[in-house]
């Protein structure tokens, strides 16, 4: 039986804040992602409801960037340190790695 | 009764007990009823941001075996390590409508012209919620705001050990050896103490920082106490949220397969009371 594999990536917004995301590949299924780091959010609890949802995520490698995008959008969320894009970013630069990794560095 | 044209100011502490002191943070800040500032302390903890993933931040064996604790907080932000010789400033405007930048530049002005009434030079702040002396970071805040009030709250570091601080959070250890972080990512800090070259009491820094605030925000000051009813909502808020790996160990389980089992424990045993803690909850009387 093969194992969930882990991948985390990091990105610090030049004169910003750190933002880290960390997948669970399972196979072709991504089974949860979580945003960490030291931004700010405005409203939190949009944010929070956000993480939720995608801790618990189940879709395809391939749809998972902009599924994540779309939910983000949606939410109209006000970050402070990183931007939305930063998020969205290292998550697709993570999902190109296919060994396990502890946060690596994206930043440019 | 108190006017609204003043700035309630108390310190309000439980270093023996860093959950509870988090607890009635956020009570603070949802049921203060006028602007509100607040002093206090914490004994050994790293605090993290609202959106932390406590593996991704601490080294939390070290933590263990070195006899400090782990706490989430409300705000955003990024983790900051708390002793006794670290202050902290929290303040509640209810009926401000200011953007977290907004904030953060009120309140870091007004640091800033506190530390330099007390005698420290080449002290500014630095967006997005630093405050610096000469390079050298001494206070970071965090804030958060909602549809009827803002809050902001910062740690300084007065006389606090800060080589414990590269030891327990996790960022420092792994870039540290990296000459390409060490500039960039590994942010220098200093204490009040160390750039003035005198030990300075917390009771200076308080006076300090209300002044500052105070002439800032038009209020005048109005020293005062908690009262009853937050205390004891903040005792509820303890058990519910802050004395919890439910809060604390957020997001952990989904990285469960990064972390080894004997950082797993570690960090279960920090991010609660001890049975020492608890006791000491028991004996302030608020049931």
């Amino acid at each position: 039986m093969s194992k969930a594999l882990i991948v985390c990536g990091e990105k610090k917004h030049a004169g910003g804040k750190i933002v880290k995301v960390c997948v669970k590949i399972f196979e072709d299924l991504v089974k949860g992602v979580v945003i960490s780091g030291d931004f700010f959010v405005d409203p939190a609890e949009d944010f929070e409801e956000l993480l939720q949802e995608l801790a618990k995520i189940e879709v395809k490698r391939e749809e998972v960037t902009a599924l994540v995008s779309e939910l983000l959008k949606k939410k109209k969320l006000d970050f402070s340190g990183i931007t939305m894009e930063d998020v969205v970013e290292v998550l697709s630069r993570v999902l190109q790695q296919n060994q396990e990794s502890f946060l690596k560095d994206f930043s440019s | 009764m108190s006017n609204s044209r003043s700035l309630r100011v108390f310190v309000a502490e439980w270093p023996e007990n860093q959950f509870f002191n988090l607890a009635f943070e956020e009570v603070f800040y949802t049921e203060s009823k006028q602007p509100t500032l607040r002093f206090w302390r914490n004994d050994k903890v790293v605090v993290i941001g609202r959106f932390q993933s406590p593996p991704l931040e601490i080294n939390a064996v070290e933590a263990r075996d070195l006899g400090i604790k782990l706490v989430r907080r409300f705000t955003g932000g990024g983790a900051v390590y708390h002793d006794l010789g670290n202050v902290n400033y929290a303040l509640t405007l209810p009926g401000y409508n200011l953007s977290i930048e907004e904030s953060f530049s009120v309140v870091g002005s007004a640091v800033v012209e506190a530390l330099s009434s007390l005698g420290v030079n080449k002290v500014y702040y630095r967006p997005l919620n630093d405050i610096e002396v000469d390079g050298l970071k001494v206070s970071g805040m965090a804030a958060c705001r909602s549809h009827d009030r803002v809050f902001i709250h910062g740690a300084m570091l007065v006389s606090s050990d800060i080589s414990i601080l590269w030891k327990v959070l996790k960022i420092s250890r792994e870039k540290l050896s990296d000459k390409k972080f060490t500039q960039s990512r590994v942010k220098r800090v200093t204490t009040v103490n160390e750039v003035l070259g005198k030990t300075v009491r917390p009771e200076e820094l308080y006076k300090a920082i209300s002044e500052a605030l105070s002439r800032k925000l038009g209020l005048e000051i109005e020293w005062s106490e908690p009262q009853k009813s937050e205390l004891k909502k903040a005792l509820d808020l303890y058990k519910k949220k802050y004395a919890t790996l439910e809060w604390n160990l957020k997001y952990v389980d989904e990285v469960r397969d990064l972390v080894s089992d004997e950082e797993y424990e570690a960090l279960k045993e920090i991010a609660r009371p001890s049975e020492k803690q608890e006791k000491f909850i028991e004996v302030l009387g608020l049931e």
